[in-house]
């Protein structure tokens, strides 16, 4: 079942083999948690996604006509449940950004450690200002290295407007940490 | 090459990813374009520190037997509210209250891979099964309250994870309540 491809998976599950099923699972299952983590910056989220993605799944799965990558029509699922958890959920807030600022600025500490988990919830912050479309695409560009072409089936929008994207989110990125920095 | 073109690659420019002439001798003669280069390169390396932490092991070890348990969860409900006569096709003779993970058949409890092979083939589910042949009076109304008691009262099909195990069912109590119409 491991040697299987996607396509050979998804036509034994069409013929009733529920165990292509699992390998599924077990084959996304980190791409789709870290994927929907990166955007939904909290594990509680993430995991939620990450399991509705996968009934979703199930559901949906005999539909399938192979069109597109397996990898992409999951990823399409993923970046809807992020945002359809973007738009029902209050992202929790994370500790006064003051506090952040001042920890950054004194980065030569010896609780360097301390610092970092700092730092990344910044990031974090700053990631979360991020429009939802620009979010997606940011992710998937920066931490998931999908090329251009993959990230136009996901989310059926041309190169160029992700590319745009893709700058402006980083420009927004950089900007929040530069203000809330000074 | 346009400025606008440049800043549309100028992040993938800055990770590395893209390497572009044309992108180099832009810079080199456009001072806007420079001071966005510098810019984005900092912002770069501090996202470059931006790791997640992943959940363990014994997240991913569970991670798909809860997706089929949230699956089962789902199929059970629409059977709850399947428990009609038109829905119920005569011959099954059985009334289905539940879906449960892993349990033995026993006097009380069947094994029911017949009857879901016809719904999730190979899935590997076991279910709560009452034969309901010996209360040919009982009503559909007096079988669907005692489905809901059931449910209500030791969490089906939630009984796996809550506080009680499958074999603290008190099928008796529940037989006499069918049979006192409750």
């Amino acid at each position: 079942m491991v040697n299987k491809t996607d396509i050979e998976l998804v036509n034994d599950f069409k013929n009733g083999n529920i165990s292509a099923f699992d390998e599924i699972v077990r084959r996304y299952q980190k791409k789709v948690y870290l994927l929907a983590r990166r955007i939904l910056s909290n594990h509680e989220d993430a995991d939620d996604v990450a399991q509705e993605v996968f009934i979703k799944l199930f559901y949906s799965l005999n539909e399938f006509k192979g069109e597109s990558n397996l990898f992409t029509w999951i990823y399409r699922i993923t970046i809807n449940e992020c945002n359809s958890i973007l738009r029902k959920r209050k992202i929790r807030e994370f500790i006064p950004i003051d506090e952040i600022v001042n920890l950054l600025k004194f980065n030569e500490t010896p609780e360097q450690e301390f610092i970092n988990k700092e730092e990344k919830r910044l990031i974090e912050k700053a990631i979360e200002k991020l429009p939802p479309k620009q979010r997606a695409v940011f992710v998937m560009r920066f931490f998931e290295n999908l090329d251009y072409e993959e990230i136009s089936k996901i989310l059926k929008k041309p190169v160029g407007t992700l590319k745009a994207n893709y700058f402006h989110a980083v420009k927004k990125i950089q900007r929040f940490i530069k203000d809330e920095m000074q | 090459m346009r400025c606008s073109e440049v800043k549309n690659n100028l992040v993938d420019y800055a990770v590395g990813i893209l390497k572009s002439e044309e992108i180099t001798s832009h810079i080199e003669i456009c001072e806007s374009c420079r001071v966005e280069f510098e810019g984005i390169k900092k912002i770069v390396l501090v996202l470059n520190e931006y790791k997640i932490e992943e959940p363990s092991e014994f997240y991913w070890a569970g991670f798909l037997p809860r997706v089929k348990q949230k699956i089962a969860q789902r199929q059970s409900g629409t059977k709850l509210f399947a428990l009609k006569p038109a829905f119920v096709a005569p011959a099954l003779a059985i009334l289905i209250i539940g879906f449960l993970f892993g349990l033995g058949s026993s006097n009380l409890f069947v094994n029911s891979d017949e009857f879901y092979a016809t719904h999730m083939p190979d899935f590997g589910l076991n279910g709560v099964l009452i034969d309901p042949s010996e209360f040919k009076d009982v009503n559909t109304e007096t079988i669907e309250q005692a489905v809901l008691y059931l449910y209500d009262k030791y969490q089906i099909p939630s009984i796996g994870d809550g506080e009680y195990d499958h074999m603290d069912i008190d099928i008796e109590e529940v037989l006499e309540k069918i049979s006192n119409k409750f």
